[in-house]
């Protein structure tokens, strides 16, 4: 009677989909991606098992799989240059603060990958924007920095540098067209909210037609550099449908890919950070409760 | 022919609504001899002695299968009042599930002019089997009661919803109704009348108070058997190797090896443990499956929403979930819990084996609680109100006593 698809299996399912992703940054940036990914794995499980028996929970919840998808999360969102140190002390905060200080997997308010990372961006805003770049050295600015803070130049200027890819930022892109492989083979089979997901890349897209200018000194670029940038594709398919800490019905979740998606172009169009993805997942996990509660 | 589970050394009856128990410890009963009577008669599976009685009695079964029963009555000929009469003392209760008192039902029937009968032979449950069974073995024992009921004052109509297996090959002055494709939901009775007659039975209303009455092939063919003089001693109960007549108050200990069992079907069912001494250590007249349950370790809710997406009256499953775990009862009602037709559609789905409908279940009983709670409050009022009244209304006649007396003797001291 009871199908398959236990809990434990969507998690392997959203972690085998991760794959392609973590092979092509393994690929553009490097084999540290791959210590990155083992050293989160390990402070992953280590921390489970301490929250677990500080809580005095089942060890069997271990089992669920979670914890490895958030430490792949983390690994993804941090560059591969990452101070060791500060790649535990995300998953440490993640799992411990933002899963376990709630009560456990499905009472969490917030994304646990988002909540640690977003902890170490602000905490340590240097070594995670230290992303490798197609020149001799050995980190800069990405595209979503360039298009940013150097306004010298205009859009079909910029397409000529190497931070720019073929369509979005050069090695993004391809994690991104990775992470959307994946995705759609999560969509298809029916384990992730596709409203969610649609709706934050439409969202994303929309805004920045609005905010495109045609290619000026000013321009924030066209929607394809936008979502080929940074890990937004990766977000809208990985960490925005978390079931968690999305709501439930469709209307509900339609607004809630407005709020994520319109806080992340908010910040990469005006504010301080490169990219907002963690900022705009935590605050439409904010409205979650509320989202629920005015359209149940 | 359906197998027969025989009576085994003890059994166990649970006292029902509104009945008293009218044997003692000590007593020698008969088979098919009232252990109980009022509202909810209850009879001896088989013969023993009583050995104790308080809302369990519990009857040690001896070797002499002497069976008492009542004088039969023609179906042909019998009044109204005889039929429901014999309905009662028979001891007969809806035997789909619900376990509502048939003679109850039939009476509210007669008194909302009922026009129509349903006998619901659907059993949408995939698993149980008890109505193809009987409807294969016994369809012949079914036309007394139906032409019984049919005698009732004000019914015209007479129909039998099945499915293709659960067809009774019989004729009569009634209708058969097949439903070609049954799914999970067809037989609770609300759905079941607007699939038939395209009527809409809000929620709050009794299919009775629309003009029709509902009852379950089993509880037909339990009538029949007491209009031939046999009290509801015995049911049909769907095993783990196939349906058995099953006397009731069998422990359900003897019927399954497992610590763990379901009663009732794979999706509605409740899982319990053999270990709770709880209402449900017996079969009773509501026990329409007894399955062995292996325990699946639970996770934590996700919150994915496959209960959601599976709810056939399109519930927030997820979120009434949550709100009963946390007694939040303003919330369940908000949500409209209370109309859950307890299906189980959102058990099989759930990835982390959250026995949801449990969950549920819990929250219909808070919910139900609240409102009586709600009740009692509006009559305490209401008494305190009347006592208030009466405490002003006495007030006034001893202040009008007084200024009459007053009155007197001003008059008096005027007349001297």
């Amino acid at each position: 009677m009871t199908d398959h698809r236990s809990t434990r299996h969507v998690m392997l399912w959203v972690a085998g989909a991760l794959m392609p992703a973590l092979l092509t940054a393994c690929y553009w940036f490097g084999w540290q991606v791959l210590v990155q990914a083992a050293v989160a794995l390990a402070a992953s499980v280590v921390t489970e098992l301490i929250c677990l028996r500080l809580r005095a929970a089942p060890l069997v919840a271990l089992g669920d799989g979670s914890a490895m998808v958030t430490a792949l999360l983390i690994t993804m969102s941090l560059p591969p240059a990452t101070p060791i140190g500060v790649t535990v002390a995300a998953v440490v905060l993640a799992i411990g603060l933002g899963k376990h200080a709630f009560g456990g997997l499905g009472q969490n308010l917030f994304n646990p990958a988002m909540v640690g990372y977003a902890m170490v961006l602000v905490s340590f805003p240097a070594a995670l924007a230290a992303w490798p770049v197609p020149t001799d050295a050995v980190s800069g600015a990405t595209l979503l920095d360039v298009m940013k803070h150097d306004q010298g130049r205009t859009l079909a200027e910029l397409r000529l540098d190497p931070v720019s890819g073929g369509t979005g930022a050069w090695g993004f892109e391809w994690i991104a067209a990775a992470s959307l492989a994946g995705g759609l083979l999560l969509m298809a089979k029916g384990l992730l909210a596709w409203r969610v997901s649609i709706g934050v890349l439409v969202t994303c897209g929309l805004l920045a037609i609005t905010l495109h200018d045609g290619g000026s000194t000013n321009s924030l670029g066209t929607p394809v550099q936008q979502w080929f940038s940074g890990g937004l594709i990766l977000a809208a398919f990985f960490v925005a449908t978390d079931p968690v800490t999305h709501p439930r019905s469709h209307t509900a979740q339609w607004l809630f890919a407005l709020v994520v998606g319109s806080t992340i172009m908010a910040i990469r169009g005006f504010g301080n950070y490169p990219d907002g993805i963690a900022f705009g997942i935590l605050l439409g996990n904010a409205c979650t409760p509320w989202l629920d509660r005015r359209w149940p | 022919m359906i197998g027969a589970i025989a009576a085994p050394r003890v059994l166990g009856y649970q006292l029902g609504r509104n009945s008293r128990w009218c044997v003692q410890p000590g007593d020698h009963v008969l088979k098919g001899s009232p252990i109980a009577q009022g509202e909810r008669w209850q009879h001896a599976a088989a013969s023993g002695v009583v050995t104790s009685v308080s809302t369990l009695a519990l009857i040690e079964v001896r070797e002499d299968q002497q069976e008492v029963t009542m004088p039969p009555l023609d179906a042909e000929t019998t009044s109204a009042r005889a039929l429901i009469e014999r309905v009662q003392t028979a001891g007969i209760e809806g035997l789909g599930g619900a376990g509502y008192p048939t003679h109850l039902k039939l009476l509210a029937a007669i008194r909302h002019k009922v026009h129509t009968v349903v006998i619901n032979a659907i059993e949408c449950e995939s698993g149980i089997n008890c109505d193809k069974e009987l409807a294969r073995f016994h369809a012949d024992n079914l036309l007394p009661a139906l032409t019984a009921l049919l005698r009732l004052p004000g019914i015209h109509q007479l129909t039998i919803a099945c499915s293709p297996q659960s067809r009774p090959a019989i004729t009569g002055k009634f209708e058969i109704r097949e439903l070609p494709r049954i799914q999970p939901t067809d037989g609770e009775e609300r759905r079941l009348l607007r699939t038939l007659f395209d009527v809409d039975i809000p929620r709050h209303a009794l299919p009775v108070q629309a003009g029709y009455v509902v009852i379950n092939l089993g509880t037909l063919f339990a009538i029949s058997e007491a209009l031939a003089g046999m009290a509801l001693i015995r049911r049909l109960v769907t095993l783990t190797d196939g349906v058995r007549w099953v006397p009731i108050g069998v422990p359900i200990a003897s019927l399954v090896s497992t610590p763990l069992f379901r009663s009732g079907g794979p999706l509605s069912g409740v899982v319990s443990s053999l270990a709770q001494n709880t209402a449900h250590a017996f079969v009773n007249k509501t026990t329409n499956a007894i399955f062995e349950v292996t325990p699946t370790p639970a996770f934590e809710c996700i919150r994915c929403g496959r209960c959601d997406a599976s709810c056939p009256e399109h519930l927030p499953v997820a979120q009434l979930l949550a709100c009963a775990g946390a007694g939040q009862v303003a919330r369940l009602s908000a949500l409209k819990l209370e109309s859950c037709i307890q299906c189980g559609l959102c058990n099989p789905v759930c990835p982390s084996h959250i026995d949801v409908l449990a969950g549920l279940r819990t929250g219909l009983v808070s919910l139900h609680e609240e409102r009586q709670r709600k009740v009692q409050m509006q009559e305490a009022l209401a008494r305190s109100s009347r006592h208030v009244h009466r405490l002003a209304e006495l007030e006034r006649v001893q202040a009008d006593r007084r200024a009459a007396r007053l009155d007197r003797l001003r008059q008096d001291s005027s007349d001297d």
